[in-house]
This record gives C-alpha cells, structure tokens and sequence, in this order.
C-alpha cells in the first residue's frame, strides 16, 4: 500500500485502487425525464432522494456485468426534506406522521436500495459533507473480497428552505451550500479487480487541516503522491461547491472515458478538511 | 483479518461519566431512566429517558452531542502517551449529531421569520460531519469517517476502526458512538408508538417498546506498531465485524432474523469463532415486542442452543448511534472482570422468547458477541475476545 506524507509529519496511507465496473447520473435539471424510470410503487409514495437513488442505482447496475453485494450511500444532508416535514407535522399540529420519521434517517436511501434490489451484505451510509464520495470509496476499500462489488451512491437534494437560508448563513455554510442547486444521484459499481477490469478510483481522506488553505492542502497532498506531476489537478475553489462536483466529474471523465490520471480535490468547510478522489483511465 | 487489540475505552451515560461508573451501575442493574426534563417533548407525559445529568464541560464544544463525544474520547485516550508519532483517525457514529440546534433553530423560524438572521450560527453544526471535525480539532487527529446507520451504526464504526488498523491506513483509531437526546427522536419513536411509557424492559412478557437515551462511547484501536510505542497493554481485541441487511422492511425486522444471523455469522467467521467458542451476547435487547422476538430467532438459528445473553437497555437507555459502542465497551469492561451484567427491566419470561436474559454471575468471558440493528433493515455485529485471546 503506498504512504505518503502529509502535514505534521505523520504519515497517511491512501487506499487500495477499486475499478469502476459501471457509473450512471440522475441530474433533475438536466434531464425532466427521469422520473419515468421511477416504478410506480415509489412513484406514489416514496421520497425524491429514494427516487433520484433508485433510478441512478438501477441504471448503473443495469449496465453491469456483476451484481452488487454491498450499498453505500455518500450524503451530506441525507433526506432533508423529510425531517422539515416531519418537524412541520409536529409543529402544525403536534403529529409528525412515522412515514416522514422512518425516510428522514440518513441511511434511509441505503435500507430501500437494499431492499428494492434484494443486496443483502454491508450497508453503509457516510456523511461527510462534500467529501462523502472520498468516504464511501474508502469504507468500499475497507470491505471483505466477498463483499465485493460494491454499490456506491453519492446523493443529495436541494429543498427550498435551504434557498431561503443561504444568505443569512455564515460565510463557511455559504460557501457550502449557496452553490448546491445541483441535487441528484450518481451511482458507481466498484470492484477490488485491478488490471484489466476498467478505470481504477481511489480515495484520500477525509483529512482534517483545521485552518490551512485547502487549495495548498490539497496540492501538497497530491504531490506528494504523484511526485511526477502527471495528475490533472481540480481543486475544491474550481469546483461550482456543491456536494456532488466529485461524484458528478468522475462520472462525466468516466463516461468520456478521458485517459490520464485525473485528482478531484473536495473541501468541507463545516469539517474543515479535504478529501481527493483519484481516477486513472 | 487480524484480532485488533482495544487499547483505551471511554464511556458517558445516564449512570456517569466515565467507564468505572457506568460499568459498576450496570452490575447493581441500576435503572437509568426518569422522566424527561431537559426539555419539553410536547408530549402528554414526558417520556421515561436515561439523560446524563452534567457533561464535563469541554472546550468550546457546539452541542451537546459534542461535548459527550469528546468527554468518551478523550476518556478513551488520557492514558495512552507518546502518541505523537503515531497517526490518528476517528470513525464517528452519529444520528442526531447537531439535530438538537436545529429543530430548536427551525421551530423559532416558523414563529418568527426575523429569526432567519441567526440561521448561520445555529446550522453551523448541522451536518454530522461538523461533529467529526470538530473532534479531529479538539484530538488532534488526522483523519476521520462519519457513519450514519441509524441504530447499528456504533457497530459499523467499530468495524470500520478495525479495518483502518489493520490495513496499516492509521497507526490508532478510535471509534466514537455519540448521540443525544432531541425532539426529532423522541417524536418520532412516539409517533410509531414505540415507546414504552413505563419504562422498557428487555425480554419481558410485559415489555412494550424501547426507552430512549443520551451518551457517548468510544474504543480506541491501536496497530502493532502503536502498541510498541505506547507501551499500553491491549484492554481486549476487536477480533470480527459482520454487517448485512434484511431487504424486508423499513423499520420492522425479519422475524425470522434472517438478516441479524448473516451478520452475526460474518463477524464469526472473520473472528475465527466457532458458536460455540461465544460466552456472551451482549444482544441489542431495545424491548420492542418484534426486535427481542427477531433477535432471539436470529440467534437460535446461528447458536441452537442459545449462550448467556443480557440487555443494558434498560440502564443506559437506547442510545442510538452510541449504543453499539457504549455497549461495546461494558463488554470489554465484562471481559476483563469475568462478570455476566444483569439486564435491568427483566421480570417474567416471555413464551414467544422462551429464553430469559442470565443472572449477573462471575464466569471467565473469553469471547463476547455484540449485536445491533437499525432502521433500513440494517445489522451489525462484533466480536469482543479477551485480551489473552490475541
């Protein structure tokens, strides 16, 4: 496993690479059409984020030539809308309804998939702010050969009282959420197989730097892994700062099938620390 | 898989504030549980809840969720020196992280929209990773997870832990359960009547639902290399994790257990336990009439006949994403006292069951099973083998 060095002096380990057998997107605003792909039964009664999941899970595993055997699911916010309404209901007239309760945990998204798709091993959910996808491929990178490959899902939804707050936010909330319009789903199928079974993803992080710049952080860390320079660099201020950059730029490189060594770098402002997502094709 | 060694614990519950308190209330089979008054549910009664009385007060901590995960963990690390050297990660198991502000912050909103302007200091510390920059900060620590599983995630954290250590990624890690009580729980557990208003009890023939409760565990796991330079004796090992999911049902268990025992089986495997080799089930007992049912079905199809079982359910409260890890290290605190805990709550055995929770005993422990499951159909399992077991 390769080491590097990062600051403080204390040495971090990346983890193994997973190869991407298969990866599909929900955008909503790109695409009006895509609750068509949403079965009726969740169509009538199942939250948004569900749907977004499913749809995007569906696709990606439609498209692979190996069922899953584990799910996990990076959110930063998890099913937002359903805790407002579940506090609505017990606000308005002191009766939250149980359906609101049971969907607004975060690992609600994770228990249907699992449930729809009858995937019966590990069933994780990681909630790291925008560095959740770096999570979720390290938890990926840290299952058993048996519980291989594995659903991984990065999701989030935008709801309109997070629009009403942005502009009251602190400057560090602001940054984090006043970009974050781009809700939807992107779902990768990830494999330990290296070699010749597809474009290989790794993670570093989540990493705590406190108050360090973490565009210097960020560098500094990927230089130290790649000393060669040969990495195309995209750091957390070249993002457009919403939860899903990374997920959704590994998915676009991937489905461009753009070679090289691509590293895209993710700042929490509310953890303060950074991730990178590494993806050689 | 490697037997990773536990080398610091850390525990704050309604029975105290370190792990020698605690362990020592659950030995007497102290109920843990009052009414609720660290604020108004809004709920006709106020529900019975373990609440922990007074929290150490800890630097600058945004919540209450924070200030008892940072009193577990740094429990879990006062004893372990020269650690400077070493590289450290924290696994965070949390449900409710900065719920408490929030609810409060989004119910003064509603009443008032002038309120808005306070929207950035009160949701600074909403999204669960807060929690665990905020303890990277006050830990010094490098590198973290946050886990969201609902009530098995303590669990999951402890695996996780296990895997960091053992793949070289950190030299210590420490798994951190933390959670506290709000209104979006206590709400939500009464609005799908699971609560018992008198109080839970785990196996019983009466028991009629779960009791809620605050509080923070944490396990600190150390490499090879951690353990030579710190010098620190192993507590015990963390020598398995299973996880799995029934793909039945949102919030009901498989009543078989059909799920619960895939994990469990797993966590033996990667232990290298036969069923017989399990002393203890430290079970997830919440007292619900369907999850004591499933748990105890999922157990006799992976046992047959069933081992000394017991639920801190009624002492500590269920404390969601903290549970599994508090109730992971009274185990360890079992293993290295050679005593079965009582299970507070427990009075008449129940037919459907037809197993009772053991009698608090001495008896030489050297492999503890731990169990949890959560919403989403979500279980988890460890084992916790004695320090000679390494």
């Amino acid at each position: 496993m390769p080491r590097l060095f990062f600051h403080m002096r204390i040495v971090v380990s990346s983890m193994e690479y997973l190869s991407i057998l298969s990866a599909s997107a929900v955008l909503p605003s790109q695409e009006a059409t895509w609750t068509d792909e949403v079965p009726t039964t969740l169509k009538r009664r199942d939250p948004r984020i569900w749907q977004m999941s499913y749809v995007a899970a569906a696709r990606a595993m439609k498209n692979c030539p190996e069922e899953p055997n584990s799910i996990i699911i990076a959110t930063a916010l998890g099913a937002l809308d359903e805790t407002k309404n579940f506090l609505d209901g017990v606000f308005t007239d002191g009766l939250g309804s149980p359906r609101n309760f049971i969907a607004s945990v975060h690992n609600s998204m994770a228990g249907k998939l699992a449930q729809e798709f009858k995937v019966a091993g590990p069933n994780l959910t990681l909630c790291d702010g925008h560095n959740s996808l770096a999570s979720a491929i390290g938890a990926c990178a840290l299952l058993k050969n048996e519980d291989l490959p594995a659903l991984v899902v990065a999701v989030d939804e935008n709801i309109e009282l997070l629009d009403r707050l942005i502009p009251y936010l602190s400057s560090e909330c602001k940054q984090a959420l006043e970009n974050n319009k781009q809700e939807g789903a992107v779902a990768f199928v990830l494999h330990n197989k290296g070699g010749n079974h597809g474009p290989l993803v790794r993670s570093f992080g989540p990493l705590f730097i406190g108050s360090r710049e973490p565009d210097k952080s960020c560098t500094a860390l990927i230089q130290s892994q790649n000393p060669d320079g040969q990495t195309a660099v995209s750091l957390p201020s070249r993002t457009d700062g919403s939860f899903l950059s990374v997920p959704i730029s590994i998915h676009e490189l991937f489905r461009a099938r753009s070679s090289g060594s691509f590293a895209l770098c993710s700042f929490s402002p509310s953890s303060k620390a950074i991730a990178v997502v590494e993806l050689c094709q | 898989m490697a037997h990773v060694p536990v080398i610091g614990i850390g525990a704050i519950s309604s029975l105290g504030n370190n792990v020698r308190q605690g362990f020592n209330a659950i030995l007497e089979a102290q109920d843990g549980i009052s009414p609720l008054y660290l604020f108004d549910s809004g709920l006709k009664t106020p529900p019975l809840c373990a609440q922990v009385c007074t929290i150490p007060v800890s630097d600058n901590a945004p919540n209450r969720t924070a200030s008892l995960a940072l009193c577990a963990a740094r429990e879990s690390l006062a004893h372990i020196e020269k650690r400077q050297s070493l590289s450290l990660a924290i696994v965070v198991a949390t449900t409710v992280a900065g719920m408490t502000r929030s609810e409060r912050f989004y119910k003064q909103l509603r009443q008032d929209p002038g309120h808005i302007e306070n929207a950035g200091r009160e949701l600074a510390f909403h999204e669960p990773t807060a929690l665990s920059g905020f303890l990277c900060g006050a830990l010094n620590a490098h590198g973290f997870y946050t886990l969201s599983t609902a009530c098995s995630t303590g669990l999951h954290a402890i695996g996780m832990a296990k895997r960091l250590v053992e793949t070289g990624a950190f030299d210590l890690c420490v798994a951190i359960g933390a959670d506290t009580l709000s209104l979006l729980t206590i709400r939500g557990f009464s609005s799908l009547l699971l609560i018992d208003p008198s109080g839970c009890k785990p196996f019983d023939a009466q028991r009629a639902g779960i009791s809620l409760g605050e509080g923070s565990g944490a396990l600190c796991l150390a490499s090879q290399k951690a353990l030579r330079v710190t010098g620190v004796r192993p507590l015990a090992f963390v020598s398995g994790w299973g996880a799995s999911a029934d793909c039945y049902h949102m919030t009901a268990p498989h009543p078989g257990g059909a799920g619960a025992a895939l994990a469990v089986r797993a966590a033996l495997k990667e232990a290298d336990c036969q069923p017989a080799d399990i002393d203890l089930i430290a079970t997830h007992g919440t007292a619900t009439p369907d999850n004591d049912v499933a748990e105890i079905n999922a157990m006799r199809t992976v046992f047959g006949k069933l081992p000394l079982f017991c639920s801190m359910k009624r002492s500590i409260g269920h404390t969601l994403a903290a549970s599994g890890v508090l109730e992971a290290v009274f185990s360890v605190c079992a293993l290295q006292q050679g005593i079965v805990p009582p299970t507070a709550g427990f009075a008449q055995p129940d037919e459907k069951i037809n197993a009772a929770p053991a009698q608090v005993q001495r008896k030489e422990l050297r492999h503890v099973l731990k169990n949890s499951f959560g919403f989403g159909g979500n279980n988890a399992a460890i084992i916790l083998s004695h320090a000679d077991c390494g």
